[in-house]
């Protein structure tokens, strides 16, 4: 009977349209990592079955296990993992043994030592060492060092792995991150092969964008389009210098096409016509700011800033904002600093008006909103 | 042991009904269709009968292949509590992978249906074949098996995605 129904219609099925949840489990209890990772990417449903499953073979197969044991105090899954980076250390010491001392007085522990080189050219060059800093470095702690911070560079990759699955980003160091974005440049060309393979299966809208890249550009704008139709030229311009990582994809909120629709337009209107700093300045500002540095005393802008973009010609900006009449939305450019925009928020909240940022790393901007404006997302 | 092989003897000449749910009658040995935890409970409370069990929910094709394996491992012990011997051993024994050679739409029914009479063994089996089918298998390629419909929004499997490109680092 059923049999005839999947004959009849090849039409494509929800995941649990096929099994219930308990068969699923059962099916994916036996199979291994990598097939998770790749059920995982299916569909929804088997997005979130797959989750407990994965976590658990990811902690309690790979390297991650010992960690697990010394983390593991209550074994409630998700939370643990959130424990385990602070135990990564100790377990690593545990396997490589204590830290050895990091100076040395002795010639043949030194780091620099080469049974090649005659003994007494060692010795005076061992002395030079110690007599310029006092003591030398210890070849023995250098080793450590080097396979603890492998052990350790191994560790935490894996146990970012956990964090993603676990829908959580992974708290990386600076240089961290920066390593993987070579990485991945690096990887550029078989990345763009995948995904122009995968191009061709995924749903309409998606399928005219050509790369990753573009895609989660694409989403940034699909959530701020109704803000700020306008401003996509802005963010065009930012997209190629800012990575943007899970987490702030998660991050951005979703668009709800039911929300607020019918004032949707009337936000449109407001947020369309906004107005820059430079329709409150007159000719003669202008002049007073190119002629005059002392004017834009700006201890963080830099020289090649112009001075119309300094922190006291925005404020005056702000200031006439908040007395014109009929004028609601004032936009300061993308060039300003985190300081100046910092700065302009606070100014906006004494003058009683409504500020928001919008966009991303280079290309953050500040839009300052008279108080009647509603903000809605 | 002498009460457990007369016990078996007695049984062994016993014949029980099966209705598929076209409505056509099977009639198989009592251990055979014991192996289904769901019909000996069901044995157990209706006792001495000569009713035939309607099973709505088998159809006759899938119930002939599941009474051709409850009758091939008619004399196997199942241990239904223990399953972690079960899971640990991946090889399936040749009788069994030659019995899941059947096509796809008939193997979902069997686990289906397995999973309905609850017969623990020939779950784990089919639940085995399948996890084999798709091993090793792109997301993409396990979709087109199952004919599983993509019901991530363009947001989602953006993020899905990226999430995959971290999980991909070694």
């Amino acid at each position: 009977m059923t049999e005839n129904i999947i004959k009849k219609t090849p039409s494509l099925k929800r995941a649990l349209q096929l099994f219930p949840v308990e068969i699923w489990n059962e099916i994916i209890s036996n199979t291994d990592i990598y097939t998770l990772f790749a059920l995982r990417q299916t569909c929804s449903t088997l997005h979130r079955i797959t989750k407990t499953p994965l976590l658990e073979q990811l902690i309690q197969t790979g390297p991650l296990y010992d960690v697990y044991l010394a983390a593991d105090l209550v074994s409630v899954l998700p939370e643990v993992i959130y424990r385990m980076p602070k135990y990564i250390d100790t377990v690593i010491k545990q396997q490589l043994g204590e830290e050895p001392l990091k100076w040395t007085d002795n010639v043949y522990e030194w780091e620099n030592y080469d049974e090649k080189v005659e003994n007494y050219l060692m010795i005076e060059d061992f002395r030079r060492e110690v007599g310029r800093k006092g003591k030398a470095k210890s070849r023995i702690h250098l080793d450590w060092t080097k396979r603890f911070n492998e052990e350790k560079r191994i560790l935490r990759r894996e146990l970012a792995k956990c964090y993603c699955v676990a829908g959580k980003f992974f708290p990386f160091s600076r240089d961290e991150n920066r390593e993987w974005k070579k990485r991945r440049s690096e990887q550029g060309k078989s990345n763009d092969l995948w995904n122009e393979n995968e191009k061709s299966n995924v749903s309409k809208s998606s399928s005219k964008l050509r790369s990753s890249k573009k895609q989660s550009n694409s989403l940034l704008k699909n959530t701020t389009n109704r803000k700020q139709p306008q401003m996509q030229s802005v963010k065009k311009q930012i997209s190629d210098d800012s990575w943007n990582f899970s987490h702030e994809i998660r991050n951005t909120p979703k668009p709800r096409p039911n929300l607020g629709k019918g004032l949707e337009e009337f936000h449109k209107q407001i947020l369309t016509s906004f107005i820059s700093p430079d329709y409150f300045f007159s000719p003669e500002d202008l002049n007073t700011a190119r002629r005059n540095k002392s004017f834009c005393e700006d201890e963080y802008s830099d020289d090649n800033r112009p001075p119309v973009l300094s922190t006291s010609m925005m404020v005056l900006a702000l200031r006439r904002f908040s007395k014109s009449q009929g004028k609601r939305v004032l936009k300061f450019p993308p060039e300003l600093t985190a300081y100046q925009r910092k700065v302009l928020h606070h100014q906006a909240v004494n003058h009683g008006l409504k500020s928001l940022s919008f966009g991303e790393g280079g290309g953050r901007f500040l839009v300052v909103l008279k108080g009647d404006v509603e903000i809605f997302n | 042991m002498a009460t457990g092989s007369t016990s078996t003897n007695i049984s062994e000449l016993k014949k029980i009904k099966l209705t598929s749910s076209e409505g056509t009658e099977f009639v198989v040995d009592k251990d055979v269709g014991e192996k289904s935890i769901l019909l000996k409970n069901m044995l157990e409370d209706v006792g001495e009968n000569d009713m035939a069990i309607p099973l709505p929910n088998v159809t006759g094709p899938i119930l002939t292949k599941v009474i051709e394996y409850c009758t091939h491992h008619r004399d196997d012990f199942f241990i239904s509590q223990d399953d972690d011997n079960k899971k640990t051993s991946d090889d399936i024994d040749e009788w069994d992978s030659e019995f899941c050679k059947v096509d796809q739409g008939t193997l979902f029914e069997l686990i289906l249906a397995a999973n309905y009479l609850d017969i623990k063994p020939l779950l784990d089996l089919t639940c085995k074949t399948v996890a084999n089918m798709i091993k090793g298998k792109s997301p993409e390629e396990i979709r087109k098996t199952f004919n599983i419909a993509n019901d991530f929004t363009p947001e989602e499997e953006i993020q899905v995605k990226r999430e995959n490109e971290w999980c991909e680092e070694r």
